[in-house]
């Protein structure tokens, strides 16, 4: 078993403290929503406010990691290796055929998961956040008499962040499922816990004979 | 009783009675608070008849309930679909080989 390194501390501290943080807030907030009962009301709207604070604090170390590191630039989407992927999804998986390019520290994702995270990134997130800090706060410019950012309702701000969480669920369960597309069923949650992702041998199995001769995007 | 001009025994005693005061305002007991869920709930909002504002719980809109919960299942079946074609396709080709 061959191991590269893919997925550095400071990427899976995150991660795993951004799908904890997603859940909580997933949980209370379709509990406020009034479709699941868990915590109780008064419980879930106390839990899913101090979860999105803490959810804010780790963005603003998520982007200053990403700015200093220039790994904002794996997100970039591209159409490099776009339709080999979209190929692989759809007809190669079920073939036992090789992923396209092979993952590395320096090109981590391949051409679908940039667009998708580059859109969860630039768009969902950044409409959750807003939509959630309004919702928090649509109070406040009235009572400080800053007309200007008057809001007079919850209504349209309410069922933005609810069209979001929809999304981020669809997100959620397509994510789960997709852990299990690696190499091995398991090494993609195992790169992501430990970091390093195993790779069989060059010569391990006929199928997988060229994989690693692949080049991988690089950006 | 003379004056109003009724009979009188003569005798008297005492009987218990009881007063109320209303010195907390009205204000029922900390067991018998209002919960957050009496109004912020579906089905029997306590301010159900309050329609003009959008109050979480209580309000949501069909469209985005249903083309929420259509995306949802779509990906649902979609991983199955997906996992399940996997799963049956690798068996098949190990029983090939």
């Amino acid at each position: 078993m061959k191991q590269e390194y893919v997925y550095r501390g400071f990427e899976r501290f995150w991660h795993w403290t951004q799908a904890a943080l997603i859940m909580m807030l997933g949980v209370t907030g379709f509990e406020i929503h009034g479709v699941i009962h868990f915590f109780g009301f008064r419980q879930a709207v106390a839990l899913h406010n101090t979860s999105a604070i803490s959810f804010l604090v780790l963005i603003v170390f998520a982007i200053f990691w990403h700015i200093t590191t220039g790994e904002w630039r794996q997100y970039l989407p591209t159409r490099e290796h776009l339709r080999a992927y979209m190929s692989y999804y759809i007809f190669g998986i079920f073939r036992g055929a090789p992923h396209p390019t092979k993952k590395r520290l320096l090109s981590k994702l391949n051409p679908l998961q940039k667009l998708v995270y580059a859109g969860l990134k630039v768009l969902v997130i950044p409409v959750m956040v807003v939509s959630g800090l309004l919702y928090m706060f649509y109070r406040y410019p009235q009572r400080y008499e800053v007309i200007s950012l008057n809001v007079s309702g919850l209504k349209t701000i309410a069922l933005v962040h609810t069209a979001g969480a929809f999304a981020l669920v669809c997100f959620f369960v397509a994510h789960v499922y997709l852990i299990s597309t690696g190499w091995t069923v398991t090494s993609n949650l195992k790169a992501m816990i430990t970091g390093f992702e195993e790779l069989p041998d060059k010569d391990n199995k006929t199928s997988q004979n060229n994989r690693s001769s692949q080049p991988a995007a690089m950006i | 009783m003379k004056r109003v001009d009724l009979a009188y025994s003569g005798q008297y005693g005492f009987t218990e009675t009881q007063m109320y005061w209303p010195i907390n305002h009205m204000v029922s007991p900390k067991a018998q608070a209002v919960e957050c869920i009496e109004c912020h709930n579906r089905h029997d909002s306590r301010l159900a008849g309050l329609n003009d504002f959008y109050m979480p719980g209580r309000n949501y809109n069909a469209g985005v309930e249903e083309f929420g919960a259509a995306m949802i299942l779509m990906t649902l079946a979609g991983a199955l679909v997906h996992g399940g074609t996997r799963i049956v396709v690798n068996r098949k080709r190990k029983g090939v080989q």
